[in-house]
């Protein structure tokens, strides 16, 4: 890490208070999501502001797992989720090299329409992608979302992907070229071997757009069984009867993970994301 | 700066590959023959996915099983209920398969809309009867007089899903009405008139430590309406062939609002700002002693109140001496309309089995709500219902909430309105304008 | 306690990989195909004859529409023209390379576009979706749907300009405090302090946590009277009031700094909407800055210092300029991220549509569509955002010289 400068006695007091209070604001709800899942009963607007409340109880906790199909849905978003990142990365990183490394009409256009389908509202495509896929036959499946979630997520991968692409000098690819190596060959084992941290980006962009996602959820599947978390979740909060208590603890067993992944490949993000990319 | 790409040198093995003599050209053909198969069993395949749902039951005769799917948004000690009657009925019915799945609150909607855009949606919708208009006029439900005999509902139960004389909904429980719950540790007996109610809240209201006399949704439409009934108004009105008309631009209107936003400042027996979970939640913890919520809520209250609970019609209001009129509608099972021929006797076994005494009598001891049928309703055993006789003694002042598009509209102009006139961001009588002329202007919306 | 069914899915999902795997072979096989036998002399033949054989059995077999057959059956005899008169040969490496993603986006981004562009010109709502479903025919109906749009509303909807200018207003707040936070956030956490890495982490939760559960747990929050944030502001307040003889002086209350009802008071719903993005967004900007800050060489700020640079000019000469190639591109998106995000107000202004006052024009637009299934004046609605949205993108990118070469290296 190449930090700037040494810092004074005063200045580094005000900036341990300064991140000190961002971290209290950026854990506030957190810490509010777990007072909940602690409260015994259905309360979520309870009168008492107590962090850890005087009658608190697992009883949620034990009860969303028990009571409800909660590992199924968890077993079911980790099942897409997985085949999403997959699927998406490698699509991702073949386009992305096709543009970082080689001129062909249309690439400038290319580019220019992925940029432009961040701007379509998202909700407008709801409706013709289940068209298309009922038409495919890709109703209540996992497939269907799986190959509707690496497509939305596929422009904005592209984007990533081809920044670091820019990065990497070439001279090692061609040098493989002249060795003999076919194109794939020096995609696959000199370029994207290189691109890890924003490989990985990539990966948890997917990741985490597929494993919060609602609405096309809630369009394409039916069958219960195949129910991720999201649908799960928004059900207990769902009618006048909530069950917020479940829900929270749901939210507080979903997150542990996801926050875990993220944390952890958060060093990859700070070198991943080069969406300009200066470094070239 | 651009790279000079080596286009021309890779590309060198295909170009020469065509001067080549027949043996490739052999390939090549059996190549795109080959593409053309691959694409035409895929589309081939890809259709017998998608016109699945149709063709499984083709023959219903026989020993073929035919599936019925139902989709609805109760909760979930409902669902388990409701789950338990499709057991009985899939065992007494082999080769019938009924699937139930929930979407909570208005993705029941959404998705039946989206889903029957593709064919996709479900035989059977079970919901609130407002359901009947939107779907209604969407053309995605059809009359249930050819599957069950209506008669046997009680009128009141079938009058909130009549649309121009067609029953478009089958009634299993009757219902959904809001009714008055108080505290027995707080308040002795329950308010008759509002006037007593004010009183009594007065004597719990304190704001300081969070305790107020009276709790409920107070910016919801639906709360609302019992006081326009009370005022002798009524958001809607009908001609004599049933066509409905919006009336929110009333006299009753403005006094129910004007009364509304005074418990408010006036009286101050209700909080701020109070929304459903709020109210449910002051009452339960015991800091509120009375509340105005609905029958679905009873199961619950008595769960965490027990013996303290009392449950009340809602009182008479002083100042007109009137009952304050809740809507009472229920919970019914709508048909699509494009239902495969062979489905049809299926779904009419199903929904003669729901409105079967043996299950409307359950409706009463498993679900709480009042049964639909006039037989159930009758029986000796619900009158011996000691849980059932509140609901109906709270619904007997109600009136059937109108299915009608137009209260669709009513409810969406009605909600904001309501909620700037109770911050006091809206004169009622300018707020009432509003309401009805949204109000319409919402509907012709949904019509063009 | 459930039963899981672990194994369907898995079959399910070899099944699907096996799927896609076909699915890419083909489209790249397909392509190959082509490029090895353009030259031949019955290539174009061959390909005329999929294209007859493809639309016979589209109409024949799938009974497709006569109009959609065509469109799809004569697909590849396009390609071939393509292949022998303008292609001939070339590009072979980046189309194989892009095709499958091509595809893919071809499918679900292009054919929706159609479509809607499709259903903006007709008139699909409520009452005539039954028609449509059973029949599959829409009254045309032109531009009316787009005229509607842009009516200057009524006293009851609110116009589509000033919802128009709330979402610009909405962008704005929400891009400033993005980038203003995250990147002070990214300068102190550059700095060499004891635990940037546990600052870090923590700093970075807002983006990991599952946004629907963050929203939610924001929207309890801001209950007038249950919330934190209330309670909050009334414990500021009485720490920096005072008594002065009989009456209490609260300055923090003149300048409106009181207790909201922030659910019903619109003014105070869209504050707090913007409130919960700011906090959702920082996250992604500050790791921006932050790695845009750590790829300038450090060796810049040793030779300023040696000149005697003061901090705020090392900042200012040094550290704005050199960020500034990464950070306008992230701002362009996190702009249209912003500006297009339904979800953050869909689930703070009452998840069924009700408070009006607040809606951006996306989640206007949201309930125009499954609220009141006004399918057609949707699609129109989208169509002009979208607009909108491109406009102010190219203007951006044409002032930040980034349009010179949109694919630059």
């Amino acid at each position: 890490m190449s930090s700037i400068e040494k810092v004074g006695r005063g200045q580094s007091l005000f900036t341990h208070a300064f991140l000190w209070a961002a971290c209290l604001v950026a854990l506030f709800p957190v810490s509010r999501i777990i007072t909940i899942s602690l409260r015994p009963g259905n309360r979520l607007l309870s009168s008492d502001m107590s962090l850890i409340p005087d009658d608190a109880t697992l009883a949620s906790y034990f009860n969303i797992v028990t009571q409800k199909p909660f590992l199924q849905w968890l077993y079911n978003s980790l099942l897409i989720t997985m085949t999403t990142s997959l699927i998406g990365v490698a699509l991702a990183a073949s386009a992305a090299y096709a543009f970082a490394r080689y001129t062909f009409p249309g690439r400038k256009s290319g580019l220019l329409f992925l940029m432009t389908t961040q701007m379509i509202p998202g909700a407008m495509l709801l409706l013709p992608i289940y068209l298309v896929l009922t038409k495919l036959g890709l109703n209540n499946t996992y497939t269907g979302l799986v190959v509707a979630y690496s497509v939305t997520t596929l422009p904005f991968s592209i984007w990533i992907l081809k920044g670091y692409f820019d990065t990497v000098p070439r001279s090692l690819e061609e040098a493989a070229r002249i060795d003999g190596c076919t194109e794939f060959g020096a995609f696959y084992r000199i370029l994207l071997p290189l691109s890890k941290p924003s490989l990985a980006i990539v990966f948890l962009f997917n990741f985490t757009q597929a494993w919060n996602e609602y609405l096309v959820a809630s369009t394409i599947l039916q069958d219960p069984r195949l129910r991720t978390w999201p649908l799960g979740l928004y059900e207990l909060q769902g009618n006048f009867n909530s069950e917020w208590g479940l829900f929270a603890a749901g939210s507080v067993l979903i997150s542990v993970p996801v926050v875990l992944l993220f944390l952890y490949s958060s060093k990859y993000m700070i070198s991943g994301l080069t969406l300009g990319g200066v470094k070239g | 700066m651009f790279k000079q790409p080596n286009l021309q040198s890779h590309n060198s093995g295909p170009n020469s590959s065509g001067q080549n003599s027949k043996k490739p050209k052999l390939i090549f053909a059996a190549a795109a023959l080959g593409i053309v198969g691959i694409i035409g069993l895929q589309l081939v395949t890809a259709k017998k996915n998608s016109g699945g749902q149709t063709d499984r039951n083709a023959p219903a005769a026989g020993s073929e099983t035919v599936e019925i799917s139902m989709w609805d948004q109760e909760e979930s000690e409902n669902t388990k209920v409701m789950d338990d009657w499709i057991t009985r009925f899939t065992a007494a019915n082999p080769n019938i398969r009924v699937i139930r799945q929930t979407y909570p609150n208005e993705d029941l909607r959404t998705k039946y809309t989206t889903a029957a855009t593709a064919g996709q949606a479900a035989e059977l919708v079970w919901g609130p009867n407002d359901i009947a208009g939107v779907f209604t006029t969407a053309k995605l439900i059809q009359p249930v007089e050819g599957f069950v005999d209506v008669s046997k509902f009680t009128p009141a139960s079938s009058e909130a899903v009549k649309l121009k004389g067609a029953t478009m909904g089958v009634p299993t429980t009757y219902g959904n009405h809001l009714m008055l719950f108080f505290n027995k540790k707080l308040v002795s007996a329950a308010p008759a008139t509002t006037a007593q109610l004010i009183e009594e809240a007065r004597k719990h209201t304190n704001a300081a430590q969070n305790k107020y006399g009276l709790v409920f949704f107070q910016n919801e439409p639906f709360w609302l309406v019992p006081f326009v009934g009370a005022f002798g108004g009524w958001p809607m009105a009908f001609d004599a062939e049933g066509n409905a008309r919006v009336e929110l631009n009333s006299d009753a209107m403005k006094s129910a609002l004007t009364y509304l936003y005074k418990l408010k400042t006036v009286e101050k027996i209700i909080p701020k700002e109070c929304d459903y979970d709020c109210a449910k939640g002051l009452f339960i913890e015991g800091k509120a002693a009375m509340t105005i919520n609905g029958d679905w809520s009873v199961k619950e209250f008595q769960a965490k109140l027990g013996d303290q609970l009392g449950m009340a019609p809602l009182p008479v209001l002083s100042e007109t001496n009137r009952p304050m009129t809740p809507m009472v509608s229920g919970r019914y099972v709508f048909i699509n309309a494009q239902i495969a021929p062979a489905k049809k006797e299926a779904v009419s076994k199903f929904i003669n089995f729901l409105t079967s005494r043996e299950i409307q009598i359950e409706v009463a001891e498993r679900l709480g709500r009042i049964p639909s049928t006039s037989e159930a309703l009758n029986s000796p055993r619900v009158a011996s219902l000691a849980s059932i006789q509140p609901l109906i003694a709270a619904a007997s002042n109600g009136r059937p909430m109108p299915a009608q598009t137009e209260m669709r509209a009513a409810w969406d102009a009605m909600r904001p309105v309501q909620q700037k006139i109770m911050s006091g961001d809206m004169t009622v009588e300018k707020g009432v304008e509003i309401m009805q002329q949204s109000a319409l202007e919402k509907l012709a919306a949904l019509k063009n | 306690m459930m039963s899981l069914s672990l194994l369907p899915a898995i079959a399910e999902v070899l099944r699907l990989l096996l799927m896609v795997a076909v699915a890419v072979s083909a489209v790249v096989g397909f392509l190959w195909l082509n490029y090895k036998y353009w030259r031949s002399e019955y290539y174009l033949g061959v390909m005329a004859l999929i294209s007859v054989l493809l639309c016979a059995e589209l109409v024949l077999v799938l009974e497709a529409s006569v109009a959609g057959a065509l469109f799809i059956g004569l697909l590849p005899l396009a390609a071939g023209l393509l292949f022998k008169k303008v292609i001939r040969g070339r590009w072979m490496i980046p189309f194989l390379f892009a095709a499958p993603a091509t595809a893919g986006v071809a499918l679900l981004f292009l054919y929706p576009l159609v479509f809607e562009f499709f259903l903006a010109f007709h008139k699909l709502n409520l009452e005539t979706l039954g028609d449509w479903i059973r029949t599959g025919k829409i009254e045309f109906v032109g531009v009316k749907n787009f005229l509607e749009v842009l009516q200057t509303g009524s006293q009851t909807r609110e116009s589509f300009w000033l919802v128009t200018a709330r979402t610009f207003a909405w962008t704005g707040i929400n891009l400033v405090f993005h980038v203003a936070f995250g990147l002070v956030l990214a300068l102190f956490l550059n700095q060499k302090i004891r635990g940037t890495g546990i600052y870090r982490t923590i700093l970075m939760l807002p983006w990991a946590i599952p946004q629907l559960i963050a929203v939610l747990a924001w929207r309890g929050e801001f209950h007038s009277a249950y919330g934190y944030v209330n309670h909050l502001i009334q414990i500021v307040n009485e720490t920096f009031s005072f008594t002065a003889g009989s009456s209490r002086i609260a300055p923090l209350e003149w300048v409106g700094f009181k207790p909201q009802e922030w659910w019903t008071n619109p003014h105070a719903l869209f504050a707090s909407i913007c409130i919960v993005n700011v906090w959702l967004g920082i996250p992604f900007m500050m790791v921006v800055s932050l790695s845009a800050l750590q790829s300038i060489p450090k060796s810049y700020y040793e030779a300023a210092s040696l000149d005697g640079a003061s901090a705020w000019q090392r900042f200012r000469n040094i550290t704005l300029p050199l960020i500034k190639p990464v950070m306008v591109p992230s701002m362009i998106l996190g702009m249209i991220w912003t500006f297009n995000n339904v979800n953050v107000v869909y689930l703070m202004t009452s998840q069924r549509g009700g408070s009006e006052g607040a809606d951006i024009l996306v989640s206007d637009l949201y309930k125009q569509a499954f609220v009141y299934n006004r399918y057609s004046f949707s699609a129109a609605y989208a169509i002009v955002i979208f607009l909108i949205l491109a406009v102010l993108t190219a203007v951006w990118m044409k002032s930040s010289r980034m349009a010179e070469d949109p694919a630059r290296r």
